[in-house]
């Protein structure tokens, strides 16, 4: 698993992440890639973004491999095609949003 | 995504993500966590949300002139002194190169105390006004290489991720910005501290940050209007 530290300041937000992709088998771990990104930078009219992960990063499901990677990109997509906004965001709970 | 049964490990996963609004100074921290129970926030600073879907939890916070820090994954790792100090270097004005090279240095202890961990930490900077910025070089036989992370546009179309080459001595020589992320990680590595400190002290030449500054510079031929260096060359490495 990676380590994710995430910072959020008024003049800049950063995300830091270990690079390191290792593989579970049979209670054994090893070392599959030292230098893999796992960060994905998305923007909108309204804002822009970041997101790094930790966790499962691929699987093979049925003679298929799946790669979290792809699915976290894909799901930014359709989010962004809809168009959000965060505006709401920005109100207080006394004020009328 | 698929149970244990079918994975043979928990399909435990934690993802983190930052927005920047582009006209309101608003930031959101975001938390996404199957395996999460607590918030992970280090202040009550903030305006915090919290839902719990049963199979994952989701924390998040909108912040404007406040200041965070959230560590995930191998978290338990991370001592306790450790969290402090960078959220302190924080909130003390740190600018994201030193944010960035002690977070990098937080990483490289903890890969120390388990495998599942890397030296090797990659860093995204999201300025308040200007380009994302990142850390992602290698040097190969044939010079230097920049990465660009996947990118996801408005239209919703990906990109990458890429490289592309870089000439150093382009660089070096003031046609291209030195108060990037990508530029000083390029510097601190590959010149001695008394270089290190000559080159950060000049302060000429447009201030872009980073690859994506430099992409922007060659495609558009300018500099962002209003374009701010959010004070990385306010203090040397």
């Amino acid at each position: 698993m990676t380590l994710l530290i995430t910072a959020v300041g008024p003049d800049y937000s950063l995300a830091v992440s270990d690079q390191r992709v290792t593989a579970t088998y049979r209670s054994r771990t090893r070392i599959i890639d030292e230098r893999f990104n796992k960060n994905i930078f998305f923007g909108t009219d309204d804002y822009v973004g970041n997101i790094s992960y930790t966790g499962v990063a691929l699987w093979n499901l049925k003679g298929k491999q799946y790669r979290l990677y792809d699915l976290i990109s894909d799901a930014i997509a359709s989010v962004i095609t809809q168009n959000p906004s965060l505006l709401p965001f920005a109100c207080t709970s006394s004020s009328t949003c | 995504m698929p149970g244990k049964s079918v994975l043979g490990i928990d399909p435990d996963f934690e993802l983190h993500v930052i927005t920047r609004q582009k006209d309101l100074q608003v930031n959101t921290i975001t938390v996404i966590s199957t395996f999460r129970t607590a918030a992970p926030w280090g202040s009550a600073d903030g305006i915090i949300y919290e839902w719990d879907f049963e199979v994952f939890h989701i924390f998040m916070k909108a912040l404007v002139e406040e200041s965070e820090v959230v560590f995930g994954g191998m978290e338990p790792h991370v001592r306790a002194t450790e969290k402090a100090r960078l959220r302190t270097t924080l909130r003390s004005g740190a600018n994201a190169f030193q944010l960035s090279r002690m977070a990098s240095d937080i990483v490289g202890r903890v890969a120390s105390r388990t495998h599942t961990v890397g030296a090797a930490n990659v860093s995204i900077v999201i300025p308040t006004n200007g380009y994302v910025d990142t850390n992602l070089w290698s040097s190969t036989e044939q010079g230097i290489v920049a990465y660009l992370p996947c990118i996801v546009w408005p239209n919703g179309s990906r990109w990458g991720p890429s490289n592309f080459p870089v000439d150093l001595s382009l660089i070096s020589d003031g046609h291209y910005p030195k108060h990037s992320l990508f530029f000083k990680s390029i510097v601190q590595k590959i010149y001695k501290r008394s270089l290190r400190r000559v080159i950060f002290r000049r302060r000429k030449g447009p201030q872009v940050p980073g690859i994506m500054g430099m992409i922007g510079l060659v495609l558009f031929g300018s500099v962002k209007e209003g374009y701010e260096d959010f004070g990385l060359s306010d203090h040397e490495a």
